[in-house]
C-alpha cells in the first residue's frame, strides 16, 4: 500500500529495513497490561511484538537499540481527533450519516508526523459536532507517508459520531440572515436522533419485507439502498459504534434513553465534561467516556467540567480515555494524562491506561494495540524521562516496527529540507522568470482564457 | 493597423475570378495561382505534398502525400501522386500531424463566466436555488444535460485554439456536481450540429460545493452525495428494466431525469471525469471509481509523477492539465510555501514522461485555475488563483518535453490517445484514410521551441494561420462553408 513515500520518510527508513528484527532493550518497559519491566527489553518482528520480557531474543542481524535510561511505552491512541482529514463537518443537514472522514483522509497533513514526534501513533478521525447524527469516523494509523488507504486501521470495527448539546442546536456561529436549522434545543437533538431511528426501523423492514417477498418467489421491485440509513441499521444490530460528543449531564441521559429505547449501546461518550454527576448512569449503560484532562469554561456547557473528571467515572467503574480533539494538544497526551495523577489520585498505570489500552479498547481493537505485549503490533513511544513526567520528551516512535519518528534524524531531516527548499525555490524562480509567456516571439496577443471550472 | 488589413483586399478581389477559373475545369490553372485562391471554389480536395507526414500511430512518412476529400483523409502516402481534381498544397520541408485534441474544455460555451461566480448571470444570488436538504433533492446534478446542445461557434476561443493547432475539443457542462454530459466536438465555424462527433462521449463531475447550509456543504458530502446518486442510477436502471420487462403487478417506479441518463455510467459502460490534481486525489477518485462501479477519466495530474505507476496498475486514464503550477501572484510574501507545494511546482512538467513510462494512458487539456496552494478541489469552487497561465498549449507541452517526454508519446496524448479515451479513435486521432481530415502543418518539427503551426485543416476546410499578424483567415476561402458567426 505504501506506494507514495515522502522524501520524509524515504530518509528515516533508510536506517533500520523494515523487515528487519530490531531489539529494544537497556531502558524501563512499561508494559501497561503487564506491569513494568525494569530492565526491560522488546523484540520486533515482522511489524509485530515478538517478546518482551527482562530480557529478550537477539537475532542475528537484529538491529539493535539501546535504551538505557529510557522509557518504552505503548504508542499513544487518541479516541478524538480531526486530523488527516479534508472536511470535518457536513453541516447542511441534521443527519449526516451517508458522510465519512474514512473518504477524504488527507495523507499530506504533516499533523500525522508532528503527532508522531509526540508519540501518538493511532488516531479516531471523528467528524464534526455540528449535527445530532453526524458522519462516519475512521481509525488511522500514523502511517507517515502512506497514502490514504495505507493508513486506515486494517479491521477497525466502523463507528459514527453524534452530537448533543449547544454545537448541534447552533446557538452560537450563524451569520445573520441564515434561517435557523431545526433543531434549536436539546429536546430538538433528541427528537431528531428518535425520528432518525424510527426511519431507520422502517427501512429495515422494508428490506426485510423484500427478502421475504423475493424468498417466496414473488416479483417485486427491489428497494432503494439509503446511505444515509444503512449505517443507523448498523448500530441497531450492534455493528457500528456510536461516538457522541455531549457535555451536560441532563444531554447525557437524553442520549443513553433513547439508545435503550432502540436497544443499543453507546461505545463512547465523548468529552462528556458532567460525566462525573451521573456516573452510575453511564457505568450502568455500558459507554465508555473519553474525556479532557483539565478544560473547562470556554462555553456555557463546559462551566460545571471539573478536572477530577476522569478519575471519578473510573472510579465507578467506567472504561475512561483522555483525548485531544485538537492537533496541538494530541502531541502531549502523555502530560493530559498525568494529570489525573495529580487531580484525583490515580495510579501512574491507569493514568497511562487512558491514552493506551483504555482507547484501543473504546475503538474496539484492543487486541491490536494499546500495550506492550507478544503477538500485539510493534506502536512504541520511547521517552527519555517516564512518560508522565512534565520533562518527559518522545525520542522516537515504532508503528508497526517501523522507525516512523527519531529526534535525532528529525534534525538530519530539517537540514537535509532546508538544501531541497533553497535548491527549489532558486531553480523555480529562475524558472519562472524565462518560461514561455507573453512577451516572446513578437509578443502575440494573449489567447483568451479557456478552461475547466472544477 | 495597416499590415493587418492590407492582405485582405486583393484576396476578396480574386475569389470569383478563382470560381471562374476553376469552374471551367482548369485545374493546372489553378496551380499558378496561390493555393488559397483555388481551395475557395472547388471540391474541399487537396493533395498535401513532400511533408514529414507523422500519422500519429508512430508512423513518420517522409515526403509524403495526404489526400483529403470533402472531409475525409483518401489515402496518406509516401511519395504518392497528385490525383485529379485536387488543390495540391506544398508542404516540403514541413511537418503535418493529425490535429490535435484538446482533451477537456468549455469551449463553444462563450468565453467564460466571471471570475469567482459559479451562481452568473443577471440576478445573481437572487436565482440561487433553495437550499438542498439531503441527496434527493439532487443538488447541482444536470445529468440531463449536453454540452452539444449548448455549443455555438461564435466562441471568440476558437480560432486562437486553431492557430495552436486544435481542430477537435471535449467539451464539459460547466457548473454543478454533475454538469452533464461532455461532447467531442471539431472546432470549425458554422452550425454546430454539423461539427460534434459525439454528442455523450463522458459525465462530468466536480466536487463542488454550495457553502455550508446547502447539501452537500463539504467534500466528505459532495463524495457522500456521489456514492448514493450512482446507487440510485444502478437501482433506477433495474426497476425500470424490471417494470418495463412486464409492469403487470409492479408498483410503477418514479420518473427522475437526474438517475436516467446516468444509466451507462453507473454500469461501468460510460467514463466519467473526475477531478485529481494531486496525488492523493488521484487515489482517492480512482478508490471511489472502483467502490462504485464506475469507470474513471481523471483530470488534474500535477503529481503524475507519484501516480504513475498506481494509473498503470489500475488502467485508468488521465487528462494532464497543461496550465503547470505557479507560484500563487497573490499568496503572502512573509508565509512560507510548504516544501511539497515547491515539489509539485518544480515536477508537474515531469510528470507527462512518467506516465508515458509508466505506460498510462493520457491527455493533455488547459485547465483555468492552477492551484498553487494544497487544498482539494472544489473548495472555493474554481475560482481562479493565479494568472491563469499563458494560455499556450504547445509551450506547456514542450515543457513536458523538455522533462522527458517522448515526442512521439507528447503527439500521440495530443492527438490519438483523447480519441481513444472518449471512444472516438475510429474518426480521429490518426491521418490515416477513412479518417476525418484534421490536420496541422507546421514550419518544423512542433516540439522545436520556435515552431510555427502555419495551416490547420478541420474536417478537410483550410484554415491558414497568417505568420505575420497571426489572424487566421479561415472561410473566405471557403464560400461553400458559410459561417453564420464566424470568429475573431
Amino acid at each position: 500500500m505504501r506506494t507514495t513515500k515522502t522524501l520524509l520518510t524515504a530518509a528515516l527508513l533508510a536506517a533500520p529495513a523494515a523487515a528487519q528484527d530490531t531489539v529494544i532493550r537497556g531502558g524501563t518497559v512499561l508494559t501497561v497490561t503487564g506491569g513494568t519491566l525494569s530492565p526491560g527489553a522488546v523484540l520486533i518482528r515482522d511489524g509485530k511484538i515478538a517478546e518482551v520480557g527482562a530480557s529478550v531474543t537477539v537475532p542475528d542481524g537484529a538491529e539493535v537499540i539501546d535504551a538505557a535510561g529510557m522509557f518504552v511505552m505503548p504508542g499513544i491512541i487518541d479516541a478524538h481527533s480531526h486530523i488527516a482529514a479534508e472536511s470535518i463537518n457536513e453541516g447542511s443537514v441534521a443527519v449526516s450519516s451517508m458522510t465519512g472522514t474514512g473518504d477524504v483522509v488527507d495523507p499530506y497533513d504533516v499533523n500525522i508526523y508532528r503527532e508522531l514526534a509526540g508519540g501518538v501513533t493511532t488516531s479516531n478521525i471523528l467528524h464534526g459536532s455540528a449535527n445530532p447524527i453526524g458522519g462516519l469516523n475512521v481509525v488511522i494509523k500514523h502511517r507517515w507517508g502512506a497514502d490514504a488507504a495505507g493508513l486506515v486501521f486494517e479491521g477497525a470495527p466502523p463507528g459514527i459520531k453524534f452530537a448533543l448539546g449547544e454545537n448541534p442546536k447552533r446557538s452560537r456561529g450563524m451569520p445573520p440572515g441564515v434561517e435557523r436549522r431545526y433543531p434549536a434545543t436539546r429536546m430538538g437533538v433528541q427528537d431528531v436522533i428518535r425520528q432518525a431511528f424510527i426511519e431507520a426501523e422502517a427501512y429495515r423492514q422494508e428490506i426485510a419485507d423484500y427478502e421475504a417477498a423475493t424468498a417466496r418467489g414473488e416479483r417485486v421491485l427491489p428497494p432503494r439502498r439509503d446511505m444515509k440509513l444503512e449505517p443507523l441499521v448498523e448500530i441497531l444490530e450492534g455493528k457500528r459504534l456510536v461516538h457522541a460528543h455531549c457535555y451536560r449531564q441532563d444531554e447525557i441521559l437524553q442520549l443513553l434513553r433513547v439508545a435503550e429505547e432502540f436497544g443499543f449501546r453507546i461505545a463512547t461518550l465523548q468529552h462528556v465534561l458532567e460525566g462525573y454527576k451521573v456516573a452510575n448512569e453511564i457505568a450502568a449503560h455500558g459507554a465508555g467516556a473519553s474525556t479532557f484532562s483539565d478544560w473547562w469554561a470556554y462555553k456555557v456547557e463546559a462551566y460545571d467540567a471539573i478536572p477530577h473528571n476522569a478519575a471519578l467515572m473510573t472510579e465507578r467503574g467506567i472504561l475512561v480515555s483522555i483525548n485531544s480533539d485538537s492537533a496541538e494538544e494530541a502531541r502531549h497526551l502523555n502530560q493530559e494524562a498525568a494529570k489525573t495523577v495529580k487531580w484525583g489520585g490515580m495510579t501512574e498505570e491507569q493514568a497511562l491506561r487512558m491514552i493506551t489500552i483504555n482507547p484501543a479498547i473504546q475503538l474496539g481493537i484492543g487486541d491490536r494495540i494499546g500495550s506492550i505485549e507478544a503477538g500485539k503490533d510493534a506502536d512504541l513511544a520511547i521517552f527519555d524521562r517516564h512518560p508522565l513526567s512534565t520533562y518527559a520528551v518522545n525520542q522516537m516512535t515504532f508503528v508497526d516496527g517501523e522507525m516512523l519518528f527519531s529526534r535525532e534524524q528529525d534534525q538530519a531531516m530539517r537540514e537535509a529540507m532546508a538544501a531541497e527548499r533553497a535548491e527549489l525555490e532558486a531553480k523555480l524562480s529562475e524558472g519562472e522568470d524565462a518560461g514561455p509567456g507573453p512577451g516572446r516571439r513578437g509578443g502575440p496577443r494573449r489567447a483568451p482564457r479557456e478552461g475547466v471550472r472544477r | 493597423m495597416p499590415s493587418r488589413s492590407c492582405p485582405r483586399r486583393p484576396r476578396r478581389l480574386l475569389l470569383p475570378l478563382a470560381v471562374l477559373l476553376v469552374a471551367a475545369g482548369a485545374a493546372t490553372a489553378g496551380a499558378q495561382l496561390s493555393s488559397r485562391a483555388v481551395a475557395d471554389a472547388g471540391p474541399r480536395a487537396w493533395a498535401i505534398t513532400g511533408g514529414m507526414v507523422h500519422v500519429g500511430d508512430g508512423t513518420v512518412l517522409d515526403q509524403a502525400t495526404v489526400v483529403i476529400r470533402e472531409g475525409l483523409v483518401v489515402s496518406v502516402e509516401a511519395g504518392g501522386q497528385v490525383p485529379a481534381g485536387t488543390a495540391p498544397l506544398d508542404a516540403a520541408g514541413k511537418h503535418v500531424y493529425p490535429g490535435f485534441i484538446t482533451a477537456l474544455s468549455d469551449l463553444g460555451l462563450g468565453a467564460g463566466s466571471p471570475p469567482g461566480g459559479q451562481a452568473a448571470g443577471p440576478g445573481g444570488r437572487q436565482n440561487r436555488p433553495p437550499p438542498s436538504r439531503g441527496p434527493e433533492d439532487r443538488p447541482d446534478t444536470f445529468s440531463w444535460r449536453l454540452a452539444a446542445d449548448d455549443i455555438r461557434t461564435t466562441d471568440d476561443r476558437m480560432a486562437a485554439r486553431r492557430r495552436a493547432g486544435f481542430t477537435s475539443a471535449v467539451t464539459a457542462p460547466r457548473d454543478g456536481i454533475v454538469g452533464g454530459r461532455a461532447a467531442f466536438w471539431n472546432l470549425a465555424g458554422g452550425d454546430a450540429r454539423d461539427l460534434v462527433l459525439d454528442p455523450d462521449v463522458a459525465v462530468m463531475v466536480r466536487l463542488s460545493t454550495r457553502g455550508f447550509r446547502s447539501f452537500p456543504g463539504s467534500m466528505m458530502g459532495v463524495i457522500a452525495y456521489l456514492r448514493q446518486l450512482f446507487m440510485d442510477a444502478s437501482h433506477y436502471a433495474e426497476v425500470w428494466r424490471m417494470y418495463e420487462e412486464d409492469p403487470a403487478g409492479l408498483a410503477r417506479p418514479r420518473y427522475d431525469r437526474a438517475l436516467a441518463p446516468l444509466g451507462p455510467a453507473a454500469a461501468g459502460e460510460q467514463p466519467v471525469l473526475l477531478p485529481a490534481t494531486l496525488d492523493k486525489e488521484v487515489r482517492r477518485m480512482v478508490g471511489l471509481a472502483e467502490e462504485f462501479g464506475i469507470r474513471p477519466v481523471l483530470y488534474g495530474g500535477h503529481e503524475a509523477a507519484e501516480s504513475a505507476e498506481f494509473l498503470a496498475e489500475r488502467g485508468v486514464p488521465i487528462l494532464v492539465d497543461l496550465n503547470w503550477p505557479k507560484a500563487d501572484p497573490d499568496a503572502d510574501p512573509e508565509a512560507e510555501v510548504p516544501l511539497r507545494v515547491l515539489r509539485r511546482r518544480d515536477r508537474a512538467p515531469a510528470g507527462p514522461a512518467a506516465l508515458a513510462a509508466a505506460g498510462v494512458r493520457f491527455a493533455f487539456y488547459m485547465g483555468e485555475s492552477p492551484r498553487s496552494g494544497p487544498g482539494p478541489p472544489g473548495r472555493g469552487g474554481g475560482r481562479p488563483r493565479g494568472r491563469g497561465g499563458s494560455g499556450d498549449d504547445l509551450a506547456a507541452v514542450r515543457q513536458a518535453v523538455e522533462r522527458g517526454l517522448d515526442r512521439e508519446a507528447a503527439l500521440t496524448a495530443l492527438t490519438m490517445a483523447p480519441a481513444e479515451i472518449f471512444g472516438v479513435s475510429d474518426r480521429v486521432g490518426t491521418l490515416q484514410a477513412g479518417r476525418i481530415a484534421n490536420l496541422v502543418i507546421a514550419d518544423q518539427d512542433i516540439f522545436e521551441e520556435d515552431a510555427t503551426i502555419e495551416t490547420v485543416f478541420v474536417d478537410g476546410v483550410i484554415h491558414r494561420v497568417d505568420a505575420n499578424d497571426e489572424e487566421e483567415t479561415d472561410g473566405e476561402e471557403n464560400p461553400g462553408n458559410e459561417e453564420r458567426g464566424r470568429e475573431g
